[in-house]
């Protein structure tokens, strides 16, 4: 599903260049697994968002679904991102103006699917993360695991292929942390490919395989279990 | 989609309350404003557009320039003009003259009302002005002399219910007319809105009786109008040819005797409002693009409100953005959802806008002395204006802020990198600028205007206005009437002179005409204004001589031999210090007056101070009187006024007792620079008001972005003085900015402004000093209560919510 060759990110300012990705070659397969560790700075969520199409490399290829997007513009990534890739974040970001069935719906909306379609997809959906007894809730509403959930929802009403999550649990206790990497996992078992950025070597032991970042650099690929495609 | 747009532009507008009702007031104070001015100009262009035939009617205007170069225009044309045009131009298909008496006495039955708008038209009015008759033809209810056609409301006036037509009204203490015709009332956008028409056969059958043939005077200027309607597709231009021959035909040698410079044109009906001595002369069109741009200036500086209060809160909002990006949100979709935001507040501030605009209205038309009405019928074009208004305001407002924030990049944003760049703040900085500069010169203007009016208010006219009373003679009987009631109103305690005369005091002179020195020849000569009156009028209204002497009724020669002229006179017979001693001649036409100058009087305004002063020509003669005018002494005027209508009663019991004060006919000359004042005087404090609000909340947000620096600041020992200085510095900074930009504008606008008046202040240093610090208080004053709260904040806990 996944492809990619000599990964390179420079950020730029006026007096300093940086490295955040200094050659990452990687491939993901459908139904996959991964989680990518490494300390703070070390260019994971750098990766996750190159991989996830809200950014550009600055060299190198990067191959999604066969397809070379690594020049791709804005527009183009955004047509390719809808529908198929799923955003699952530390912070949640839900909507504060939208209450929990608005926020799942939206990329439904962007999609453009039609409004009775919505609702049961929706309602389905907030139903198997067991939140829908809160569809009406505002987030401020929520503790921080509802409202993981309700992202996690969001994230996977328009059944996308690849779901991204940057450190899902990084804001949660533990009780909320393991109930969110159950429901991931669950996801995962039914054929969602998942790329997880982690600290929590807790939360990267549900991951078929474990990608060690430093400096924008892979460094160690631990395979925890053969994936077989 | 759109349901979705609609929901969160409306759940952010409960959520930050604060800033949306700075958003809406501000709007909708500005909306209300813009409505109120569009209906005002709205109503001023359309004075006497309504006519079937308006293309094709036009008012005759005159171009006179008199040896001294001084060329003037007006819309006063001598009485034959009208039917010798029809007679001699072919293209000219009917001809209308008007000529409106002033305050006369109408009387039937027990009724006896003084009536100000009654006018003597030609007999083809009715049919070429679209006045609407309830009751008579239009073709022949002017036809006959002693023929007079009334309004609706005036016939109800005088007879009730009863149908009025066929009886009798009686005019001032003369003729009577009978009652041929019912008029709808007149709308209030004509110049023509009168209450009763006379035919205008009487009025010439009225001067034959006294042996003034009017209808031949041609070199004889009163308050006549004529009008005029041109055949179908007749260009008014081509006809400036005709028009030429036709005054060399009928005034050719008299303007030649006279070395005068005549031309007639023709303004067309429409222009006749705003341009009331015709296209040539003062033009009140300015005053309208004025109030115009006033409109769109405060739309514009609450749309400016929204604007910088939508951007300086994008950090808020960043997150939003960003998100719907990740979720597939194209850009265009959310440019729409903004301007949807936008587009609700702009709908809401509309609602409240009409609501004001019904509340204000009753307010507004007093001061404009209108008669608006808010969607007083189905009107198309102001339906058509409003639903454009809202979009207009909602786009305009909504325009940045979306393409600003459909434009922030998801990545960023959701990392929480989210800078203002340099540019952003350099055009919120910009727009603040723009606001004050705009209030800022809307306050100058109002000061300029007020100090003008002042000055006209306090200004010596060269007689003292206090105190003084005109009483109209019309309709007492006979000049022993007249001389018995000037007698018994100085028996009365608290009058203490009196004067007969033929003028009126604050308004001008009614007779004009030729003078010249004692036997030269008519072109050596001049027009001016004459007043007759009895001895005691200088005494009375204190019109200062500066040489010679009063008239003195011990002499014989002073009623039949002698004249006073006033300085502008002797300037123009030529005569420097020399005046008194020599003899001119006065030559109405009719016959020719010979006298000496006895005395010179200072300059003196008989109209109001826009214009210079005329030359004038004092005489005693008494045939002709019209007014008395009282000066009272100080104190209870009431009291004495009451004493002299009893005085007037007892001698002229069935004459209603008829006065005004000169000093309240002299200000309302001034009424429509009172009207801009006032209205200046509003929109500029709405103005700094809608400014300010922005202010209020661009200081709120700008402060709570702050806070961390703010934190560290205390922490390291800022005092709250320090705090608040650096947080309203850069406030003022924007303020005085504004007042620089705006204060050359203003004083080139008032200077131009101001050169329209014969009589004028100049814009002084001390009115941009006084608007400068009352906008830095208004503006530090707003800035302090958002920067002393921030100020005043515990550090600890504004680096802790960090």
């Amino acid at each position: 599903m996944i492809r990619t060759v000599n990964l390179q990110k420079l950020f730029t300012t006026e007096e300093v260049e940086t490295t955040a990705l200094n050659g990452i070659n990687m491939e993901v397969q459908d139904g996959e697994f991964v989680a990518i560790m490494g300390p703070s700075g070390c260019g994971k969520s750098t990766l996750l968002n190159i991989l996830g199409l809200l950014d550009n490399p600055s060299d190198g290829e990067y191959h999604f679904w066969d397809k070379e997007v690594a020049r791709m513009s804005e527009r183009q990534r955004a047509q390719l991102r809808k529908g198929s890739i799923g955003f699952v974040f530390q912070s949640f970001n839900l909507i504060d103006e939208l209450t929990v069935f608005e926020n799942v719906e939206l990329p439904l909306l962007y999609l453009k699917v039609p409004a009775a379609e919505r609702k049961v997809k929706v309602e389905e959906v907030l139903e198997r993360m067991n939140i829908m007894h809160r569809r009406n809730h505002f987030p401020q509403q929520l503790s921080g695991g509802q409202q993981q959930r309700v992202a996690i929802a969001r994230a996977v009403v328009a059944k996308p292929n690849l779901i991204l999550a940057d450190e899902p649990t990084g804001n949660l206790d533990s009780t909320n942390g393991e109930e969110v990497m159950k429901l991931l996992q669950e996801l995962n078992n039914s054929g969602t490919t998942l790329i997880m950025v982690t600290h929590s070597p807790y939360d990267a032991g549900f991951a078929h395989r474990i990608i060690n970042l430093f400096d924008g650099r892979v460094v160690t690929e631990n395979i925890k279990e053969q994936f077989h495609v | 989609m759109f349901r979705n747009y609609f929901k969160i532009a409306v759940r952010h507008l409960q959520r930050h309350k604060f800033i949306t009702v700075i958003n809406i007031s501000g709007l909708a104070v500005g909306m209300a404003c813009c409505i109120l001015i569009t209906l005002y100009v709205r109503d001023e262009l359309g004075f006497d557009r309504f006519h079937r035939n308006t293309d094709n009617l036009y008012r005759v205007t005159t171009q006179s320039t008199r040896p001294t170069g001084n060329t003037e225009y007006g819309a006063a044309t001598q009485f034959p003009i009208g039917p010798n045009l029809k007679k001699d131009i072919s293209s000219i298909k009917e001809s209308v003259r008007i000529f409106a008496p002033g305050n006369t006495l109408y009387t039937a039955g027990d009724k006896r009302i003084w009536e100000e708008n009654t006018a003597f038209a030609d007999e083809p009015f009715f049919r070429v002005f679209n006045f609407p008759l309830l009751e008579g033809n239009p073709a022949t209810v002017l036809k006959e002399p002693y023929s007079i056609v009334l309004t609706e409301s005036a016939a109800k006036k005088y007879f009730g219910n009863e149908s009025p037509i066929g009886k009798l009204i009686k005019v001032g203490n003369g003729y009577s007319c009978a009652v041929t015709g019912v008029a709808k009332d007149f709308p209030a956008n004509t110049d023509l809105r009168m209450t009763m028409i006379m035919s205008f056969s009487t009025m010439l059958k009225e001067g034959l009786k006294t042996g003034n043939d009017v209808e031949n005077q041609w070199f004889m200027f009163g308050n006549n109008v004529t009008y005029v309607q041109l055949a179908d597709h007749t260009d008014p231009d081509k006809l400036t040819k005709e028009l030429k021959t036709f005054v060399s035909t009928h005034i050719g040698g008299i303007l030649k005797r006279h070395n005068i410079q005549f031309a007639l044109e023709l303004q067309p009906v429409q222009n006749v409002h705003l341009h009331p001595e015709g296209d040539k002369g003062v033009d009140n069109s300015p005053l309208i693009w004025l109030y115009i741009a006033i409109a769109v200036f405060l739309i514009l500086i609450a749309c400016i409100n929204f604007m910088n209060l939508t951007t300086a809160r994008a950090h808020e909002r960043a997150k939003e953005v960003g998100l719907r990006k990740v979720l597939g949100a194209e850009r265009k979709s959310l440019v729409m959802q903004f301007l949807t935001e936008s587009l609700v507040i702009s709908i809401i501030s509309f609602v409240l806008a009409i609501l004001l605009v019904g509340l204000v209205m009753p307010l507004f038309n007093t001061i404009t002395g209108k008669e608006l009405l808010l969607l007083s019928s189905a009107d198309s074009f102001l339906y058509a204006g409003l639903l454009l208004l809202v979009l207009v305001v909602g786009l305009v407002a909504g325009s940045y802020p979306a393409l600003y924030l459909s434009g922030l990049i998801p990545v960023r944003v959701l990392k929480g990198n989210f800078i203002t760049s340099g540019s952003r703040v350099l055009i919120r900085r910009g727009l603040v600028v723009a606001q004050f500069a705009v209030a800022v010169a809307l306050i100058i203007s109002t000061v300029v205007v007020f100090s003008q009016l002042r000055y006209w208010q306090t200004k010596n006219l060269g007689f003292d206005k206090e105190h003084l009373v005109n009483i109209y003679l019309s309709g007492v009987d006979g000049s022993a009437k007249v001389a018995l009631l000037k007698s018994s109103f100085l028996n009365q305690s608290g009058v203490q002179q009196a004067s007969m005369h033929n003028f009126l005091m604050g308004s001008g002179v009614f007779n004009n005409n030729p003078v010249v020195r004692e036997g030269e020849d008519d072109k050596e000569g001049f027009v001016a204004g004459i007043i007759q009156s009895d001895f005691d009028l200088l005494k009375t209204t204190g019109i200062k001589l500066v040489s010679g002497r009063d008239f003195n009724p011990a002499l014989a020669t002073d009623s039949s031999d002698a004249y006073i002229i006033n300085q502008a006179a002797a300037r123009q017979f030529g005569f420097k210090d020399d005046a008194v001693g020599k003899r001119i001649e006065w030559r109405p036409g009719y016959m020719s007056r010979h006298g000496t100058i006895i005395g010179v009087v200072e300059d003196f305004n008989l109209r109001s101070l826009q214009s210079a002063v005329d030359p004038i020509i004092y005489m005693v003669r008494q045939e002709e009187v019209a007014i008395i005018t009282l000066r009272l002494a100080a104190g209870d005027q009431k009291a004495i006024l009451k004493r002299v209508e009893a005085a007037w009663n007892s001698i002229v019991p069935d004459v209603p007792f008829n006065f005004t004060f000169v000093e309240a006919d002299i200000q309302s000359k001034y009424a429509s620079e009172r009207t801009l004042g006032k209205l200046f005087g509003i929109f500029s404090g709405l103005a700094i008001f809608i400014a300010c609000m922005g202010l209020l909340g661009l200081s709120m947000l700008i402060s709570r972005q702050r806070t961390k620096e703010i934190g560290i600041r205390k922490v390291l020992g800022a005092s709250v003085a320090n705090i608040s200085l650096l947080l309203s510095k850069d406030f003022l900074k924007l303020v005085l900015i504004g007042i620089c930009i705006a204060s050359p504008i203003a004083w080139y606008g008032m200077e131009k402004w101001l050169q329209n008046f014969a009589f004028r202040v100049h814009v002084e240093w001390w009115v941009f000093l006084l608007t400068a610090v009352v906008v830095v208080l208004i503006a530090l004053c707003t800035v302090s209560l958002q920067s002393v709260r921030a100020a005043l904040m515990n550090p600890v806990k504004s680096l802790r919510s960090e």
